[in-house]
């Protein structure tokens, strides 16, 4: 619209001088004399735009370059001048005219400028108000779309165009606001967001203000304006949040007079904090909505990890830590992985945040009676404790400390008698100055020393053990509570004891850190758990509260790997879980209960074990044996894999390969094997005689007929002390049907056998074929078949003769019906 | 249509529609198209194992989605249904019978006239007479089925009455081989060689249009007939004069696929004889059929267990005679039951991997399982006498997948049907398969509602996955015992004499014991108990037996001899259990179908 203005408005060029080609203008010696004379007026000459002049004068025919040419020239210098602050000029006014007597007359500056000032359009102005804000690219992008704007109205009012064009610009600019569309608004405000948080990014000491107007965005009604406001700030916190702690200064300090500098800095670090905090303010309060649960978790969880040192932070991390169990997927493991990270980069945080975490997840834990989802508890997996922490550090200091004293002791007692107060205060005085520097630096630091780290680390332990025990405590009162039968307490959402099995695994990671005075009480919970459900078997009620097998068994490899890791410093009987595992393995149920920690267990409590009762021994082995014969490969593999470290461990236990007459020489006082005997001691295993293997060397899966095999082969006078490579997991592994490659081997086999020589069988096949109901029906078919031929033939006939009687069509239709075809689909 | 050189012919099939869409008119039955396996057969092994190797390759670098079950014999066009039906139904030229009598002359077939004739060819084997009258043959056999709108006038003919219509058909059916042979001199039980060394006989020139137009006008009339009486005669008297076909491999192929078809789609009889015609025609035709003939009809029997029909009954019948076609030749099935099987495993593994739905849509479908049944049967067929224990091995592991895939009580009828699977193979090739801990897992199926009584009837299930109130119904809970101790009872029954089996049934013994405990159905404990007294007296017998061996466990000779002949006599209380067991399982099946 404004160019085409411009266009009209343009004051038609000075008439050309008349076309003389170039070689005929012969320059007079006065005009030589007045170049030379005048020189700076001339200086124009070299800065003509004479391609412009061409075409503005030329009676060229401007070809569409030469248009776009123009034009972005023209633009180009707009838009040079306009950063000058300087007034359109347009080339072809600057050509000065040469009069007759040879002056040149120039036009007049203000003339121009008022002309150039004439020229710019509403729209444009309406720009130039924002110049100072915008930068160039979002200036030309505001322009196009008020262009765009204006055009889209002069589509849709296509008739109120020219009174439009009379009224004033201000209307017309008021019209348009209001005819602004939603999405419209909604881009603009995008835009200034992307605005506000690029100059944020490019210069945050001068824009920090932005960050509230930012803040307001956020306030919109609009949830995606909001969102994208969350998500660009947390953009612009994640950069420009210093990497120290802002101290805000104290009265004392305000009063105190700073330059300038100070000032500037302080007033940024205060405007930031300031809005830092009214935006994690937000941030928890969105949390809770659930529209924007996902964003401000997603945010705090961002600020978490990428500030942990920043203030504020105890507040982000009760926030997450709240979430931590959250029933949204996504919310949940972005927490989980949060604080996972939070305790594996210690170095960010100085550690100070795991304790915090820590015991946050204590409290969460206590709150809601166990009831979380495990995740919350996995991420105490990530926590690393550092044996010897500080030690080295330790040793130093005792050095230093030992050699301090001394010093001071001797200053002391030089001192003694001179001793006065004013001194006295003096050395107090510096080394409070002393600690206070110190203190500040570590502050900045975050390099606690190693006694504080200690101090924390221990703080962390106990916070995680409080919880892994508050775990089995409760867990043990459900089970309690289960033969109370208490029906009314139902299992939470996460199922009946969800914190279980993470809980087992913490236990069994971190059981070097564990007192040991404390191991005593862990045993016991974890004989009560292991043995839960053989109790509860008499009750004929079933519940959900019971542990399942894999729980059990793993309350059973925890105890044996707490035993292991304190070097069996401990002297605590673990036959009872023994018991259970013999017991176990009966109640393993392929699917259900999970292979992997069956085949764990195996492989912690019977193949590691060093010194093992024979009795015991044999009772497993035998067990293994039957197992092997009920289940699919995967387990009978890791059984018999067992199987065989137990024999080649226990050479007397080989006895059961061999059949004695009288039932082997080494039978214990038990004379007969008992196979329904629940305790290993008892079932007088040495007794029998390992024939499952004889079964076992038929079965399908060659691995395991080959096992059995080798097994039932082992030699019983040598002592084998070699042992297998393969341990149980890796057998249960390799034989599980999901690793199973399925490929047949394709050898050429030659199959004997071809053809079967079965033709006399094949007479009887032969049925007997009534003929006089064969030819019956025959005729039938024949009727049919010809009825329908007189019929089509008829219809033929009258069809060429042109003659049409329904009559006899009709009748061709019913005989049709009965084509002996609709026969055939029954 | 007048008669027409070939060209011209396959010319018209190509290009003129109206042609095209008359002779889709002629054979609506076919609706499927079977892929055809066309000149490719004809050219030899060589190309042959190209197709074979070809979708094996392509199957590894597919989707899951992509694996077609029967999509393993590769694919072919239908272009040879048309090649095969482009040979001229013309009638034979009578040339030489111009200057016989003039009741030759005559074209409408009379009583009177056909008695002569019949008369002729079965006493005199009179060739002109033989002409006459398969030409009338072909003229009943195509009856109301002429190109219509076309007439002849010169050579028309026509058939009086339904008598000669019925005594033409009968008469030809009949008579036609004997008489063929008699005129060339052949036996009765030539073979294919023969037939092809025929070419050098001179009577053979003179009578290979006739033999050609039997064969024609017979494949006509099985195709156009409804009755299922025509159909089985004419197929009887079909299978007679197969090797003649030798001399004529279109129409071979055609039979092959009209055979196919009824087999797959006929009623028992039908089925039963068309399935002797393919198993005629791979014996016969060994090397070129066989192969043919074997994947048709696995396309056929996959593509008809998708489809639910009434008659799924017939679906036993149907697999069991693909077996038994397979087992002709094992060498070549052997391949064919390998590339199949391992299809199945491929989509196996991308369930139990993914466990996406689709995935595992795709193992319950019917096409699946009943591929399975079909490799099961077949491997329980042929492992006695043949070396096929890879092919063994991976149908067991595929059927393990099959059965944990998806656990529950909803999938019983399919962890039945897995689990009687493994027994019938272990029960014929003798190897141990453990099923122990799939079949008590069915055990703990547990009704959530004891009280609740619900009378339904399990058998109308014919589908994989249970309907979910059925499960609360005291008839599953019977539904899910009653399948334990058959299943138990037929594994038991294998081992029962075993040195093993008192270990074998310790934690089955353990486990029902424990139910019996719970459970508070009274009689369903009954049977239980009864079950388990019995397996422990056969229990404590081996066990008394195998106290006073003295061979060690690792001396299997001898423990395979163990008890031998207790086995044979098997008359101890236990054994006549177990079968009556089995047996009645096996009526109930039956009574099931009815």
């Amino acid at each position: 619209m404004g160019k085409s203005r411009r266009k009209q408005k343009v004051i038609p060029p000075p008439q050309l001088p008349p076309d003389v080609p170039e070689e005929d203008i012969e320059f007079s010696d006065e005009d030589l004399k007045y170049v030379e004379e005048n020189t700076e007026y001339a200086r124009f000459v070299s800065r003509l735009d004479t391609a412009a002049i061409d075409k503005q004068c030329g009676g060229r025919v401007k070809t569409v370059e030469d248009k776009y040419e123009e034009e972005r020239s023209k633009k180009k210098t707009l838009q040079e001048e306009k950063r000058n602050g300087e007034i359109l000029v347009d080339p072809v006014d600057v050509l000065p005219v040469k009069t007759l007597d040879g002056k040149l007359h120039y036009r007049t500056e203000s003339k121009k400028s008022k002309l150039a000032e004439a020229e710019t359009d509403e729209a444009e102005k309406d720009v130039l108000d924002d110049e100072n804000i915008l930068n160039k690219s979002q200036r030309r992008e505001k322009a196009k779309k008020s262009k765009r704007e204006a055009k889209k109205h002069e589509k849709d009012f296509p008739n109120e165009i020219l009174q439009e064009e009379e009224t004033p610009q201000a209307a017309l600019l008021a019209e348009v606001k209001e005819e602004l569309s939603a999405a419209e608004t909604f881009e603009n405000k995008k835009n200034k967001l992307a605005e506000l948080g690029m100059l944020l990014l490019s210069d945050p000491e001068a824009n920090i203000k932005s960050l509230k107007e930012m803040l307001d965005i956020c306030k919109d009604e609009n949830t995606k304006i909001v969102k994208l406001g969350l998500l660009s700030l947390l953009a612009v916190f994640k950069d420009i949040i210093p990497g120290y702690r802002i101290r805000l200064p104290t009265e004392k300090e305000l009063e105190m007079k700073i330059s300038k500098e100070v000032k500037k800095t302080r007033f940024y670090e205060s405007t930031l904090l300031k809005a830092y905090k009214s935006y994690l303010q937000k941030l928890i309060r969105f949390e809770k909505l659930s529209v924007y649960n996902q964003i401000a978790n997603r945010c705090l969880c961002t600020l978490l990890e990428a500030v942990p040192h920043f203030n504020y932070r105890d507040n982000l991390l009760i926030a997450v830590v709240r979430n931590i169990s959250s029933p949204d997927e996504v919310v949940r493991r972005l927490c989980c992985s949060t604080i996972r990270s939070l305790f594996s980069n210690e170095g960010k945080h100085g550690g100070e945040l795991t304790v915090q975490a820590v015991r946050l997840i204590a409290d969460h834990v206590k709150a809601h009676n166990c009831q979380l989802h495990p995740n919350a508890i996995e991420v105490f997996m990530s926590i690393r404790f550092d044996e010897d922490i500080g030690k080295r550090d330790k040793e130093d200091e005792h050095n230093k400390k030992y050699k301090k004293n001394n010093k001071r002791k001797a200053q002391e007692e030089q001192n003694q008698v001179q001793e006065n107060e004013r001194k006295k205060s003096k050395q107090e005085m510096m080394s409070k100055i002393r600690d206070e520097v110190s203190a500040d630096y570590r502050g900045v630091t975050y390099e606690p020393d190693a006694k504080e780290r200690r101090k924390m680390q221990t703080e962390t332990l106990s916070a995680v053990f409080e919880t892994y025990f508050r775990i089995l405590r409760n867990t043990m009162y459900t089970i309690g509570e289960r033969t109370e039968e208490n029906p009314t307490s139902n299992p939470g959402a996460f199922g009946s004891h969800p914190l279980l099995a993470p809980c087992l695994d913490g236990l069994a990671k971190f059981t070097q850190q564990l007192d040991l005075d404390y191991i005593g009480d862990l045993m016991n919970y974890l004989k009560k758990l292991a043995s839960s459900s053989s109790v509860s078997n008499n009750t004929k009620q079933k519940n959900s509260k019971l542990l399942t097998v894999s729980e059990r068994l793993r309350c059973c490899l925890v105890a044996f790997k707490v035993m292991r890791s304190n070097l069996n410093a401990l002297n605590v009987d673990l036959q009872d879980f023994f018991v259970q595992l013999y017991n176990l393995i009966l109640e393993y149920r392929p699917g259900r209960d999970s292979g992997v920690v069956l085949a764990e267990s195996l492989k912690i409590m019977l193949c590691d074990d060093r010194h093992q009762d024979m009795q015991k021994a044999a009772a497993f082995v035998k067990r293994l044996a039957t197992f092997a014969l009920c289940f699919g490969c995967a387990e009978s593999m890791s059984a018999l894999v067992t199987l065989k470290t137990l024999l080649q461990k226990n050479v007397k236990c080989r006895n059961l390969l061999e059949n004695d007459a009288g039932g082997g020489s080494v039978s214990g006082s038990i004379a007969k094997y008992q196979p329904y005997e629940t305790d290993p001691n008892l079932s007088g295993a040495l007794a029998t005689v390992l024939w499952e293997l004889s079964l076992l060397s038929k079965h399908y899966h060659p691995a395991i007929s080959t096992m059995a095999t080798t097994v039932s082969n082992m030699n019983t006078s040598q002592s084998q002390t070699f042992l297998s490579a393969v341990t149980p997991q890796q057998a249960f592994a390799d034989f599980s049907l999901v690793k199973e490659s399925f490929e047949l081997k394709n050898e050429s086999r030659k199959l004997n056998k071809r053809k079967r020589e079965s033709l006399p069988e094949e007479a009887k096949n032969v049925p007997e074929i009534d003929m006089v109901k064969l030819s019956k029906k025959l005729k039938e078919n024949f009727t049919i078949l010809r009825d329908i031929k007189e019929d089509e033939r008829e219809r033929m006939e009258l069809q060429s003769e042109k003659k049409k009687p329904l009559k006899k069509q009709n009748n061709v239709v019913k005989k049709k019906l009965k084509n002996p075809k609709s026969k055939k689909k029954i | 249509m007048g008669k027409l050189g070939k060209k011209a012919r396959k010319f018209a099939k190509k290009n003129l529609q109206s042609v095209e869409k008359r002779s889709r008119k002629l054979k609506p039955f076919i609706k499927k198209k079977f892929a055809k396996r066309n000149e490719r057969h004809q050219a030899g092994d060589k190309q042959e194992k190209k197709v074979e190797q070809q979708p094996k390759k392509r199957c590894q670098e597919e989707e899951f989605q992509d694996i077609a079950i029967d999509a393993v014999f590769g694919k072919d066009d239908d272009e040879v249904l048309r090649d095969g039906d482009s040979d001229s139904d013309g009638y034979l030229d009578e040339l030489v019978n111009e200057t016989d009598s003039d009741i030759m002359k005559c074209k409408v077939l009379s009583r009177s006239f056909l008695a002569t004739c019949c008369d002729m060819v079965d006493k005199e084997q009179y060739v002109p007479a033989l002409v006459r009258l398969l030409n009338w043959y072909r003229a009943a056999c195509q009856y109301g089925h002429e190109p219509s709108g076309i007439a002849r006038p010169n050579i028309y003919y026509d058939i009086e009455d339904s008598e000669t219509f019925a005594k033409v058909i009968i008469f030809v059916l009949q008579k036609a081989d004997h008489t063929f042979r008699s005129i060339l001199g052949l036996s009765d039980s030539s073979t294919k060689e023969k037939i092809l060394k025929l070419k050098n006989n001179p009577k053979w020139d003179s009578l290979k249009p006739l033999v050609k137009s039997f064969f024609r006008s017979t494949l006509h009339l099985v195709k156009q007939a409804g009755d299922l009486e025509i159909i089985s005669f004419t197929l009887t008297q079909l299978r007679v004069s197969i090797v003649f076909l030798a001399a004529f491999p279109d129409l071979l192929k055609k039979l092959i696929k009209i055979s196919v078809h009824l087999w797959v789609t006929g009623e028992e009889t039908i089925s039963q004889q068309a399935f002797l015609i393919l198993k005629d025609i791979s014996m016969v035709f060994n090397s070129e059929c066989f192969d043919s003939c074997l994947i048709n009809m696995y396309k056929a029997f996959l593509h008809d267990c998708d489809i639910p029909k009434a008659n799924s009954e017939q679906r036993p019948f149907l697999r069991d005679s693909l077996v038994e076609l397979c087992s002709q030749d094992v060498q070549k099935s052997y391949t064919k039951a390998s590339v199949s099987i391992t299809q199945l495993a491929k989509l196996l593994k991308m369930a139990l991997a993914t466990k996406n739905k689709e995935a595992v849509e795709k193992i319950h479908s019917g096409e699946y399982i009943n591929c399975v049944d079909l490799w099961v049967n077949f491997i329980a067929a042929n492992v006695q006498d043949c070396d096929l224990q890879p092919l063994l091995y991976t149908i067991v592991q595929v059927i393990n997948g099959v059965a944990q895939l998806i656990i529950g009580p909803r999938y019983l009828l399919l962890r039945v049907k897995c689990i009687h699977w493994l027994n019938h193979l272990s029960r014929t090739s003798g190897i141990f398969i453990p099923i122990a801990s799939l079949v008590l897992d069915m055990l703990e199926y547990k009704t959530t509602n004891d009280g609740e009584k619900q009378e339904q009837k399990l058998e109308a299930v014919s589908t994989v996955k249970l309907p979910k109130n059925w499960l609360k119904s005291q008839n599953f809970q019977e539904q899910c015992i009653f399948s334990v101790i058959e299943l138990l009872a037929v594994h038991f029954a294998q081992w029962s004499f075993h040195i093993s089996f008192p270990d074998l049934a310790t934690i089955p013994v353990m486990r029902l014991k424990k139910f019996h405990e719970r459970s508070t159905m009274e009689g369903l404990k009954r049977v239980v108990k009864r079950f388990i007294e019995q397996v422990e007296s056969n229990i404590e017998f081996v066990q008394r037996k195998r106290d006073d061996v003295t061979f060690s466990p690792n001396d299997q000779q001898s423990a395979d001899t163990f008890m031998q002949l207790e086995k044979q006599n098997a008359n101890a209380p236990y054994t006549q259990y177990y079968q009556s067991i089995i047996d009645k399982a096996l009526g109930t099946n039956k009574k099931k179908k009815k």
